[in-house]
């Protein structure tokens, strides 16, 4: 009896000592992976308040996160030094973009040759609304007296360059340079890209 | 008649005065017959037992001879004391010679256990010493020579054992006490509920000591043994050490293995939607739905899946506007090669693209190859994703847009 008393502890310990081992090995391993996939970090992705892009996204020698981080999301970007893709997913506070909340983009001074700032929700698809209102670019947006431009995000329609966001819960952003110059200064003064538009909250309903 | 003759001992001593009693001249037998000498020794032999019994002297006699025997078993049981101490003498030996070895043992296990500082220690456990070897002392119990407990009075192996502990509490492992018994195989077990690092060796009086301290130190080392198989963490350091590097294998071999296996990529997405060698305008989606995620739906698309595998493939489009571009994709998603539309003024990108390969052995006959004025692209892979982008200006502009886009072509380069 305390024999087998003795072997049955030695198999919990060799069963609970197990699964710590693949517990640490999975969640260390492939968690790590999958973070430094999805969201990136200091070495592989530039970031400006709340923008972030990966400068090396659609490079032949790019690092392997930024490869694996452009499979798996299955975008197309192209190569840095003629266009950059920024994204968002906060406001400028670091709060989650929301389709319950209003936000303010402002694009003043910003000078890229063509630009484009659409709206998604979490999972890259457009957000769907009967205005037929997906993105601004540096064409179609609409702007004050002075050359300024300000694009709403809202559930409800707001007067000027609005963008809906209803019924998409969690909002991403992608706003994409495409202005060799302009990208090329970014990407070769990594860690101080030029001014970004700040994207302010307005309120919650 | 015979008249009585005084009878003196001149050998004794008067038990009064302690003086021996005068000589005196023995009558002469002038008025007795002479007795025969035979007679005489006999009744001189008659006296003196007379005299004998009167003093006692039997009986001493019978008493020492009795006593005999209880005098040859008290020397034996004082040989026997004298055997038990010299044993107990050896055990005291054989333990700190133990002990010594216990010492160095749990030495090396400390090395090569590290330190784990998320274990609480417990708090020290308080072992009465017991006085070494107080029972082997024991005359009367010499054959059962039982040694019990650490040795006090060893103030080296004591101050060694004591770092250890000292040690022990400090990296949070539990204090083993080194409570070890050795006793004769006659004497009770009486160790068997010790706690911790207790353990009984069986040593006879009559062992050599090089055996009995092996067995001891054998005994010490399997305790110690168990009882750091006991106090082990249920994960150590080394487990947890090679975890994190079995993380780091895997961590390393999924970041290689998503563009290597390349699922859910673009090209993976696209593979089944396009034809090869053959360029697709993707409609304006009125709900916004764009074929890839994160495609901007202010822009308009046209796509082709270009297959190297048995032709080169000739490209062209016109880029008649600022935001227009064409961009050739890897199937892992490189951009290897992109054309921009410029502000003011049409580009046209024409070019024919082929593999390395291809170029290798364009100069010979037979071989496919292509249009050698045109401009040339390689592509690192035979498969890939061409992308042709056009912003999407509106109603106005959507007609110009899309016969700009169906102008575009993609198609095998024929063979010459």
């Amino acid at each position: 009896m305390q024999t087998l008393v003795k072997l049955l502890t030695e198999i919990f310990a060799l069963a609970v000592r197990f699964a710590v081992f693949i517990g640490i090995a999975v969640a260390g391993g492939i968690g790590t992976a999958w973070v430094m996939m999805h969201d990136g970090s200091r070495l592989t992705t530039t970031r400006q308040g709340s923008w972030i892009a990966w400068p090396a996204a659609g490079k032949v020698d790019a690092d392997p996160y930024t490869r694996a981080h452009t499979v798996r999301l299955g975008l197309l970007p192209m190569n840095p030094s003629l266009a950059l893709t920024y994204h968002a997913r906060t406001d400028e506070t670091g709060t989650r973009l929301h389709s319950s909340c209003d936000y303010g983009i402002n694009l003043d001074g910003f000078d890229a040759q063509w630009w484009s700032i659409a709206a998604f929700d979490d999972a890259g698809r457009s957000i769907r609304n009967s205005a037929q209102r997906y993105a601004f670019n540096s064409v179609t947006t609409m702007r004050d007296g002075n050359g300024k431009a300000r694009i709403v995000l809202a559930r409800d329609a707001r007067p000027g360059n609005w963008l809906p966001t209803a019924g998409a819960g969690a909002v991403t952003l992608s706003f994409t340079i495409q202005d060799p110059k302009w990208t090329q200064q970014s990407v070769e003064d990594q860690g101080k890209p030029r001014v970004l538009p700040s994207i302010r909250k307005l309120g919650c309903s | 008649m015979s008249s009585e003759v005084p009878k003196v001992d001149t050998h004794r001593a008067d038990p009064a005065t302690g003086e021996r009693a005068r000589e005196t001249p023995v009558p002469a037998p002038a008025d007795k017959p002479r007795l025969s000498l035979k007679d005489r020794i006999s009744d001189l032999t008659g006296a003196a037992k007379e005299s004998a019994a009167r003093a006692g002297l039997v009986d001493r006699v019978k008493a020492v001879q009795e006593a005999a025997p209880a005098a040859e078993d008290i020397r034996n049981r004082i040989r026997d004391a004298a055997s038990a101490v010299r044993h107990a003498r050896l055990n005291r030996d054989t333990l700190k010679a133990g002990r010594d070895g216990l010492a160095s043992k749990v030495e090396a296990l400390l090395k090569a256990r590290p330190a784990d500082p998320d274990v609480v220690a417990p708090p020290p456990q308080t072992q009465p010493i017991t006085p070494p070897l107080a029972a082997s002392t024991a005359v009367e119990d010499a054959p059962k020579s039982t040694a019990t407990g650490p040795a006090q009075g060893v103030p080296g192996t004591m101050g060694r054992l004591a770092t250890i502990r000292s040690r022990l509490a400090a990296r949070g492992m539990a204090t083993p006490v080194p409570a070890f018994s050795a006793q004769s195989s006659q004497g009770p077990a009486a160790v068997a509920n010790e706690p911790t690092l207790a353990g009984v060796a069986v040593v006879e009086p009559d062992m050599p000591v090089t055996v009995a301290a092996n067995r001891l130190k054998t005994t010490r080392i399997v305790a110690l043994e168990a009882e750091a198989e006991r106090s082990r963490p249920i994960f150590s350091l080394g487990l947890l050490g090679t975890a994190l590097t079995a993380g780091g294998v895997l961590h390393v071999l999924t970041t290689f293995a998503v563009p290597w296996f390349n699922v859910g990529s673009a090209f993976d997405r696209m593979r089944w939607q396009l034809e090869p060698n053959v360029m697709r305008v993707f409609p304006a989606d009125q709900n916004g739905q764009t074929p890839l995620p994160f495609l901007t739906a202010d822009m308009r698309y046209a796509m082709c899946r270009y297959d190297l595998t048995t032709n080169p493939v000739q490209v062209s489009a016109t880029l008649p506007d600022l935001g227009w571009s064409l961009a050739l994709y890897t199937p892992q998603g490189d951009n290897f090669y992109a054309v921009p539309g410029q502000e003011g003024r049409t580009v046209t990108a024409q070019f024919t693209l082929n593999t390395a390969s291809d170029r290798l052995f364009l100069p010979q006959p037979g071989v496919r190859r292509s249009d050698t004025d045109a401009t040339q692209v390689t592509s690192p892979q035979r498969e890939g994703l061409l992308v042709l982008r056009a912003p999407n200006l509106g109603p106005a502009q959507q007609a110009l847009v899309e016969e700009a886009l169906k102008r575009a072509s993609c198609r095998p380069s024929t063979r010459r």
